[in-house]
């Protein structure tokens, strides 16, 4: 699902994001990306949604090669990728419905389409009965889980989570990195930045750890 | 688009969920929900490939997302009613100084086109022509319905006339001969259209020892030059003004741009094209150009109804009849129209000019 191929970004003024990173990252597979601030992480996460392009070597999600791909194509690609913020990124003059809905619009569903899809995916965060709540009224953890029902409406084929549990307290970050588990059982390839290396640790699944742009270590599930 | 597998179906029905085989239909809007048990696992990186679903783009979700952004995009304009009523009345007397000046213009020319005044023929005729050709023409002239008057100047009487006029003496005593050519001059019925007195010159021009005709009508020449000129000038003022409101609607745009940034960020984030980011800021440009061409047709009106009453003065002391008519349907239909393009345009330039920073495309 994500391949990278001695990967490289460097920015304007001589900073190194990522320095000759290679890994490969299978269809329906949970990988842990971790690593101290500024390691490459969301680096790592921005080259993979597009938001930044390689300066050196490829990137290919779901089979396609990133650097071949048009900027007029991205927004289409963003659609088979669900993210998950640590601010959340919600629209807070728009009700918890019409956040999750979002996406839905943006692939051409009519809004009366989308009711059954966004009850759903709320159900499954077990915030439906917020659904008409503005996000200010929801305590921090359930703005979290917002953004997760946000980022699977659509079914994505990949989930990708940059820090989703750096505000949460330790129980909170546990649901939280449950639902993400329940995610990939059902086949979505899920990949979350995390620099919780305790709770990291105890979820048991593959970790990449980047060091100053480089990647360190991959461990595969003990 | 299928980006992520290729042999993503996507026949008739506006969209169809593809996996099928675990029987999860849009219509239960589960499937996202219920998840499978642990066993359906080993099979699940292979559904993982296909369990997007297809959403065309039907004429009913394109409808009904267009009305719900033009009307969310009208609800962020009547929730700040001070600051859009500003900038729609900025526009308005953008929109509101050419209209006026093209109305003034066309009242003006209808003023001239129904002029009565009285404008001269002057037939010149051969030299040396014969006095009972001259009789005849007098004795056609006198018979025309359309002819009033008829004067004769001989030859001898212009020369004298020139002489006393120019203070000269003896000019043909110099000359040898009279140069001045016999004229009969003719005064219109004031009935006469200046249709038919054009005809009439041609029908004249024609007669036996005729050699010239001349319609005195330099006034309504020079008039029509005039309106014709104020014409021009009101379209040129149109098309400045028209690049103001362009100009009014792409910087409110911006503003709105810049207060919405993270909105587009992560409208972006999660796939909106550039045309669907724009699509608000589009509406809201339209919202504006419309509001402020409905607002210009208020001023115009008023203005018209305050002007009218001197306008009648003025037509009663040229003893005419004449009523101020306002723009009529066509004109404010240009002016709708006008202000949607100038509303779209101004939008656009602005997203142009600024998700350049904000998409990261």
């Amino acid at each position: 699902m994500i391949r990278f191929d001695g990967v490289s970004k460097r920015y304007p003024g001589g900073h190194v994001g990522l320095e000759q990173v290679s890994f490969h990252l299978e269809r329906g597979e949970i990988a842990f990306l971790t690593g101290h601030s500024g390691a490459g992480k969301s680096t790592l996460m921005k080259l993979i949604m597009l938001l930044e392009r390689a300066s050196a070597g490829q990137v290919w999600v779901g089979g396609h090669n990133l650097r071949a791909l048009k900027n007029s194509r991205i927004p289409y690609l963003r659609r088979n990728i669900g993210v998950v913020f640590q601010d959340h990124q919600l629209l807070f003059d728009r009700t918890v419905f019409e956040n999750v809905a979002l996406p839905l619009l943006i692939a051409g569903y009519s809004p009366s389409d989308c009711a059954g899809r966004v009850r759903a995916a709320l159900d499954m965060v077990g915030l439906l009965s917020k659904e008409k709540l503005l996000p200010v009224a929801l305590s921090g953890g359930e703005q979290q889980r917002v953004g997760l029902a946000r980022a699977v409406v659509n079914r994505p084929a990949l989930i990708l989570a940059d820090e989703p549990t750096g505000n949460l307290d330790p129980q909170l970050s546990t649901e939280i990195m449950k639902l993400f588990e329940n995610f990939n059982q059902v086949g979505v390839t899920v990949l979350i930045a995390s620099h919780d290396l305790a709770l990291v640790a105890r979820m048991r699944h593959r970790i990449l750890t980047l060091d100053h742009g480089r990647l360190v270590a991959d461990q595969e599930v003990q | 688009m299928s980006l992520f597998s290729k042999n993503r179906r996507q026949q008739n029905g506006r969209r169809h969920t593809v996996d099928e085989q675990t029987g999860m239909g849009k219509t239960t809007g589960k499937s996202a929900g219920s998840f499978v048990p642990k066993e359906a696992h080993k099979d699940a990186h292979k559904r993982g490939a296909n369990r997007q679903t297809v959403a065309t783009l039907t004429l009913h979700s394109f409808v009904s997302l267009h009305r719900q952004v033009g009307r969310d995009a009208l609800t962020r304009l009547l929730n700040n009613p001070v600051a859009s009523l500003l900038n729609s009345l900025l526009i308005a007397v953008a929109f509101s100084l050419p209209v006026l000046l093209f109305v003034l213009v066309s009242n003006v020319q209808v003023l001239g086109a129904a002029w009565d005044g009285q404008p001269k023929i002057s037939i010149y005729l051969n030299h040396g022509v014969s006095q009972k050709i001259i009789d005849q023409r007098i004795a056609d002239y006198r018979q025309d319905p359309l002819i009033k008057e008829v004067v004769y100047l001989s030859p001898e009487q212009g020369v004298n006339d020139f002489q006393q006029k120019a203070g000269l003496q003896d000019v043909i005593s110099q000359l040898g001969f009279n140069p001045l050519p016999g004229v009969i001059a003719l005064l219109p019925v004031s009935e006469a259209s200046f249709e038919q007195l054009d005809d009439a010159v041609v029908h004249y021009q024609q007669m036996e020892g005729v050699d010239q005709v001349r319609l005195d009508r330099q006034w309504v020449q020079r008039l029509q030059a005039i309106l014709t000129m104020l014409e021009r000038f009101a379209v040129m003022l149109g098309g400045i003004l028209g690049l103001t409101v362009v100009l009014v609607i792409s910087n409110t745009v911006r503003l709105s741009i810049e207060s919405r940034r993270d909105e587009i960020k992560i409208i972006s984030m999660v796939g909106g094209t550039r045309g669907f980011i724009a699509m608000p800021f589009i509406y809201m440009g339209i919202w504006y150009g419309v509001i402020g061409a409905i607002l210009a047709q208020v001023i115009v009106f008023s203005l018209l109804a305050v002007l009218s009453h001197e306008m009648m003065n003025i037509a009663g002391l040229y003893n005419s009849e004449m009523v101020l008519s306002g723009p009529g349907f066509g004109v404010l239909g240009v002016l709708l129209l006008a202000g949607i393009a100038f509303g779209v345009l101004g939008a656009m330039s602005s997203c142009y000019r600024h998700f350049q920073a904000l998409v990261p495309d």
